[in-house]
């Protein structure tokens, strides 16, 4: 006949298996979308120009993102933004390398960021499956302004918030 | 014994290789939950800085030669020249200047074809900036027509090769 | 007395009004040479018409006279350019007799310059005004007379050509 003691020793060990079940991976992972590299405030300057011509574009390529697009059916990224009072246009491209199996999915050009606007959608066709529903890719941002536009003294700078959303299509 | 199989039993049924040989781990950070759909956000801001860029064609040669009998030298125009310009600013203009005066008896005008909405006046040019064109602002053009004319008396000796002076135009807040 | 502790956090407020900009002049410049060359215009507003038609009984043929101008441009200033004139036929040979003709200009100088006062007019270039300085005027006075004598003869309608140089 066990032991009082005994009984506490089983339970206490089933309690630890249990317990590490819990807090340990599940046996198949969730949808995941976070930043790779960068993901903070950007500013695009755009202060040059050739004489007679428009001003330069500004770039920013700093941001990169990551997702697993395990929503079991064919997923899409896309991207909307909200720019109060908007004065000058921005542009993105997500830039999707080849990575082997991974980042399956078919590029859309590059969107118009315009404030209030409707979900763009930037990288279609995502597979549900392994290894293409995973892959990571560049944030390519681009700023112009015609002299039309005139410049942030007379309108302020323009602040976007972008969002990103990956899902199902 | 019972709690080593159950052990045993947890290993085979939850651990599963890791999958993702060709990505980077996850961070601490990321958002791994079951959902629709997954969102990122980030702020992005655009940024303009008054711009003003102004770039003249090509040197100029102008050559003063004839004359009606009883009359001084005739002025000689040219019209070779041109300015490019780009400002993203609103109200400006173009003034023009030389570095040295000609020898006396010697006059360099110039006319500057009048950026959109701007306007133009001919202006003998001097060691002292004058308005060329004024009231403009943000245009982009190039290939803007510049003509030189250049005048003489008849007290002015030939004066060999000639005299060459550097003509400063400047894109400035009006 | 139990005391308490006071900790005032002070929180600053970042204010980014965008990136500060000042308006920038922008200058560019170029080269421009003027050259200014030898310049001499002369030109002669008309042509004269010389006729002998009359003479004193026992005198030589009466002269006659006529008057047409001259404007000049002039941008030598070496103090030495004078205008020199010389006709296309020698007087002297006209007419049928022995003797010819005598064509004389008398040019007033411009401003600056010394006239010749009458100069007689052949096919040798001769001066008619001198030491003329840097100078554009016009309407200046060129007075001709011809001359005759009886040995002359008679002379029908010539044409002579009187050409008017700068020299420097």
């Amino acid at each position: 006949m066990r032991t009082c003691s005994q009984h506490i020793l089983r339970l206490s060990a089933a309690s630890l298996v249990i317990l590490f079940s819990l807090l340990s991976a599940p046996q198949s992972r969730a949808q995941e979308f976070r930043y790779n590299s960068g993901g903070g405030p950007l500013t695009l300057l755009i202060q040059t120009a050739t004489a007679g011509s428009e001003p330069n574009d500004a770039t920013d390529n700093a941001t990169e993102i990551y997702w697993d697009a395990n929503f079991g059916a064919p997923s899409k990224i896309t991207v909307s933004t909200i720019a109060p009072g908007q004065s000058f246009q921005l542009f993105l491209l997500l830039s999707v390398p080849s990575q082997g199996g991974g980042g399956q999915g078919v590029a859309q050009p590059e969107v118009t960021l315009v404030d209030g606007m409707l979900d763009a959608d930037l990288f279609t066709d995502i597979p549900s499956t392994l290894p293409g529903r995973q892959g990571f890719g560049t944030l390519e941002y681009r700023a112009a302004a015609t002299v039309a536009d005139g410049n942030s003294s007379m309108h302020g700078d323009d602040v976007h918030i972008v969002t990103l959303t990956v899902l199902a299509q | 014994m019972p709690i080593l199989w159950l052990f045993l039993a947890w290993i085979v049924l939850f651990w599963v290789p890791d999958s993702r040989a060709q990505v980077p781990p996850p961070l601490p950070d990321a958002l791994i939950m079951a959902a629709s759909s997954l969102t990122l956000s980030q702020s992005v801001t655009v940024s303009v800085q008054e711009i003003n860029e102004l770039s003249i064609s090509g040197d100029v040669a102008i050559t003063i030669s004839t004359a009606s009998p009883g009359s001084g030298p005739d002025p000689e125009n040219d019209t070779s020249a041109s300015y490019n310009l780009t400002t993203n600013g609103a109200n400006k203009k173009i003034t023009g200047s030389i570095d040295v005066a000609y020898t006396a008896g010697i006059t360099l005008s110039l006319l500057l074809a009048a950026p959109s909405g701007g306007s133009a006046s001919s202006k003998n040019l001097s060691t002292t900036a004058q308005d060329l064109a004024t009231g403009f602002g943000l245009t982009a053009e190039s290939s803007l027509g510049i003509t030189y004319t250049a005048s003489a008396t008849v007290d002015v000796a030939p004066n060999g090769l000639g005299e060459t002076r550097t003509v400063t135009l400047t894109l400035m807040d009006n | 007395m139990k005391k308490m502790k006071l900790t005032v956090i002070v929180t600053g407020l970042i204010l980014f009004a965008g990136l500060a900009t000042t308006a920038k002049a922008q200058s560019d410049n170029h080269l421009v040479n003027v050259e200014v060359q030898a310049i001499n215009e002369i030109a002669i507003a008309a042509d004269v018409t010389l006729q002998i038609t009359t003479a004193t009984a026992g005198s030589d043929p009466t002269d006659a006279t006529d008057n047409t101008s001259y404007a000049i441009t002039t941008n030598d200033a070496g103090g030495t350019t004078r205008i020199t004139a010389a006709t296309s036929v020698d007087p002297a040979t006209l007419g049928d007799g022995p003797a010819g003709v005598d064509i004389q200009v008398n040019a007033t100088a411009p401003t600056g310059g010394l006239g010749a006062g009458n100069i007689s007019l052949g096919t040798v270039a001769a001066n008619v005004v001198t030491s003329i300085d840097p100078v554009s005027e016009g309407t200046l006075t060129l007075a001709y007379t011809l001359s005759a004598t009886a040995e002359t003869g008679q002379l029908a309608s010539t044409a002579v050509t009187v050409t008017y140089t700068i020299v420097n």
